[in-house]
């Protein structure tokens, strides 16, 4: 998008636009949610299965190389099952933080933009920008 | 040379007239040098000017009725001008705090991330795109605020370019200034040296007549070398002119014979030089 044309966007068609990019992904998120779910899923089985075989071993009495083989095997599975369950929560929080978005933006523009746009006034009326504000305080906090 | 190698011309001319020559000659050198002092002053000037128009000197100079004072004046006005548009952009700068440039690029990337579809682990949470939705705006209005300046940036450009235009002005008239003073030395030195000689002859030659005894005191010294007395009155006169010494110096010669000064030799034999310290230790 060229300067200018970024230049004419309103409050309004930005906030329809992350509207409609939150819509697009509310569409998609469910779907990756189902992925995940069964991701996880797999990934208890596998851990379990390991878990039982390295519990089989240590109570018989085999060879440290195959103890070994068992525990390397075990930490593999472990580190898959952490890997899906953080994956899973990141769908789970993008799904609450999407469907938050949708309220928000849809009610923000019939709130009039509340502090949304308190900066851009102060600019507009000869104000330091929030940069500027910013850096003052680093500089008081400095002295 | 000698002494009187030098004075050679001077001897047939009338003392009155050389008087009159060295006093011309006074005020034509003290003419040049009133000149010299004025360049001198604005030299000083000049180069007052020029710190002043690079930010050398933070107050500007006061400029005098002074030869292409116009030039100088010049000068400080555009400075002054400078300096004006300069604060002027600071302020600008200082409320906005970032340049324009990176606003506008940053601009395209908040609505790029606000608007663009991407994968879910990187879009952005709501909180972020409170701030950047905030940010956006502020940003349009700082672009705005800055386009509504940029008259002001070619302002101080010109005037950068300007001053710098006149500062080479007075560079360029230095040079000529330089050139004057040279000259102003050169005309000056000759004179200088024929006024030191027109002085140190007048001088020798004022030296030269001796006061004369008066009159009677002449007759006095006479009666007195011929063995006559004198009364009391004339004895007093006699002693304040100078006295009986008067009289024994004038009788000295014929009777005392001067001696000769002897002459100090000098050796003019070779001497033996320094031994030279090595430089190297």
């Amino acid at each position: 998008m060229e300067a200018k044309d970024l230049m004419s966007v309103t409050p309004e068609a930005l906030a329809e636009a992350i509207l409609r990019r939150r819509k697009q992904a509310a569409n998609h998120l469910p779907d990756e949610l189902t992925k995940r779910i069964e991701e996880n899923d797999r990934a208890y089985a596998v851990f379990n299965e390991a878990k039982q075989r390295i519990e089989a071993i240590e109570a018989s009495d085999s060879s440290d190389d195959d103890r070994e083989k068992a525990r390397l095997e075990f930490e593999e599975k472990e580190a898959f099952r952490r890997r899906t369950v953080s994956r899973l929560w990141v769908v789970k929080h993008a799904i609450k933080d999407n469907e938050e978005a949708i309220e928000f933006w849809s009610a923000m523009a019939d709130e009039n933009w509340g502090h949304l746009l308190e900066n851009a006034e102060r600019v507009k009326a000869g104000g330091a920008s929030s940069y500027t504000r910013i850096g003052e305080k680093v500089s008081e906090v400095k002295e | 040379m000698t002494s009187s190698d030098l004075f050679s011309d001077l001897r047939d001319v009338g003392l009155e007239e050389l008087q009159e020559r060295y006093s011309t000659l006074l005020e034509d050198i003290q003419r040049l040098e009133g000149e010299r002092r004025d360049m001198y002053v604005a030299k000083k000037l000049r180069s007052e000017v020029i710190r002043y128009a690079v930010n050398k000197l933070s107050s500007a100079p006061t400029i005098q009725d002074i030869a292409q004072k116009d030039l100088l004046e010049k000068a400080v006005a555009e400075k002054q001008v400078f300096d004006q548009l300069l604060s002027q952009r600071d302020e600008l700068n200082n409320r906005m705090g970032v340049p324009r440039y990176r606003l506008v690029s940053t601009l395209q990337e908040f609505h790029s991330r606000l608007t663009q579809h991407s994968h879910h682990s990187e879009s952005p949470s709501l909180a972020s795109e409170i701030e950047m939705f905030s940010r956006y705006f502020e940003i349009q209005a700082m672009i705005e605020a800055y386009n509504a300046h940029r008259g002001l940036l070619k302002d101080v450009e010109n005037a950068r370019r300007q001053l710098l235009e006149t500062v080479k002005s007075i560079n360029r008239e230095d040079r000529k200034f330089a050139q004057q003073l040279a000259a102003n030395s050169s005309e000056t030195r000759p004179m200088r040296r024929e006024a030191g000689r027109l002085r140190a002859f007048l001088e020798k030659e004022s030296k030269r007549q001796p006061d004369p005894l008066p009159d009677e005191i002449e007759e006095f010294s006479l009666r007195l070398a011929a063995g006559d007395s004198l009364t009391m009155e004339e004895f007093s006169s006699l002693l304040s002119q100078g006295g009986l010494t008067e009289l024994e110096s004038r009788e000295s010669p014929s009777s005392t014979p001067q001696k000769k000064k002897k002459k100090s030799q000098r050796r003019v034999d070779p001497m033996p030089g320094r031994k030279r310290k090595s430089a190297k230790k």
